[in-house]
């Protein structure tokens, strides 16, 4: 009871993280902006969630310039690939 | 458009006949790596992304008309092939429930973190700590054997949010889902990342 109550002042953990993660691809509205800063500032779980949450979206912007250069199909399996859809358009 | 379009044809019909490598050919051999590689990044699985490449190929052999020349080729290629990505995706998933997504995992029926193991040690205030992290082989690898165990539903939806972040909108209206529920998709995703992270890498 005292938690829901308290709820409608102070954002949940679970809705903090929620503006965690629009943050990290968007910007906040200025309430939820001033919502999320003071949840952080009371919160030390979500504001170590948020430490983390920020590495692994580092990681995951690397992770597409990193499949740039990725060889999961080797040089054979790409020619093969080459023939059949060339073979397939001349069909 | 129409003389492009003349000029295209005027120009396959001559290839054909001196039988020599047409466009087409040629596009085939410049692009396939680089999609391939696009493909299985976005859906993790050598067939299916070998299935929706040839698509792409075959839907620019028969609307090459409509590659304005404004952006490079690769970046229309690029375009349709995150299309043909989100189709299937549309598709693959029509059947199944509303996207419903539980945080039971995490969070208690307050809201309150379940466990207090968020809190355990991944790097201090030093940056540079941070950064040798970001740049360990092993810890990225790591990362994307994480990144590969989300279910397939939610890895393709992060992936495609992080090839055009600014179009997330679009994305979702492609996927059939709502923005609400597409930040929730990737709350969730990163939140078991977070504990993918701490298990397999600082054996918590």
């Amino acid at each position: 009871m005292y938690k829901d109550f308290i709820h409608i002042f102070v954002l949940s953990c679970a809705k903090a993280t929620y503006l965690i993660e629009k943050r990290l691809h968007r910007k906040l509205n200025p309430i939820e902006r001033l919502q999320l800063r003071m949840h952080l500032s009371l919160c030390r779980y979500c504001s170590d969630y948020n430490k983390k949450a920020e590495l692994l979206d580092k990681l995951t912007r690397i992770s597409v310039s990193d499949n740039e250069k990725s060889t999961v199909f080797t040089a054979d399996e790409v020619e093969m690939f080459k023939k059949r859809v060339c073979e397939k358009i001349n069909s | 458009m129409l003389l492009k379009k003349t000029i295209f044809v005027i120009r396959k019909l001559n290839n054909m006949q001196e039988g020599t490598e047409n466009d087409f050919e040629r596009l085939v051999k410049t692009y396939s790596t680089v999609l391939l590689n696009k493909a299985y990044y976005l859906l993790s699985n050598k067939e299916d992304a070998e299935d929706i490449v040839q698509d792409v190929f075959i839907s620019a052999y028969i609307s090459y008309h409509n590659y304005d020349g404004k952006g490079t080729i690769l970046s229309w290629l690029m375009g349709i092939l995150y299309n043909k990505v989100m189709d299937l995706y549309r598709k693959r998933y029509k059947h199944e429930d509303k996207m419903h997504i539980n945080f039971s995992a995490d969070f208690d029926k307050h809201g309150e973190w379940n466990h207090t193991d968020v809190s355990n040690y991944w790097f201090g205030e030093d940056k540079s700590e941070q950064e040798n992290l970001l740049d360990n082989i092993d810890f990225r690898k790591q990362f994307y054997a994480c990144l590969e165990s989300l279910p397939d539903r939610w890895r393709t939806a992060v992936k495609l949010c992080y090839l055009d972040e600014n179009k997330a909108e679009y994305i979702c209206s492609e996927l059939g889902i709502s923005t609400t529920n597409y930040w929730k998709l990737l709350q969730r995703s990163r939140l078991q990342l977070r504990r993918c992270i701490d298990a397999k890498w600082f054996n918590v």
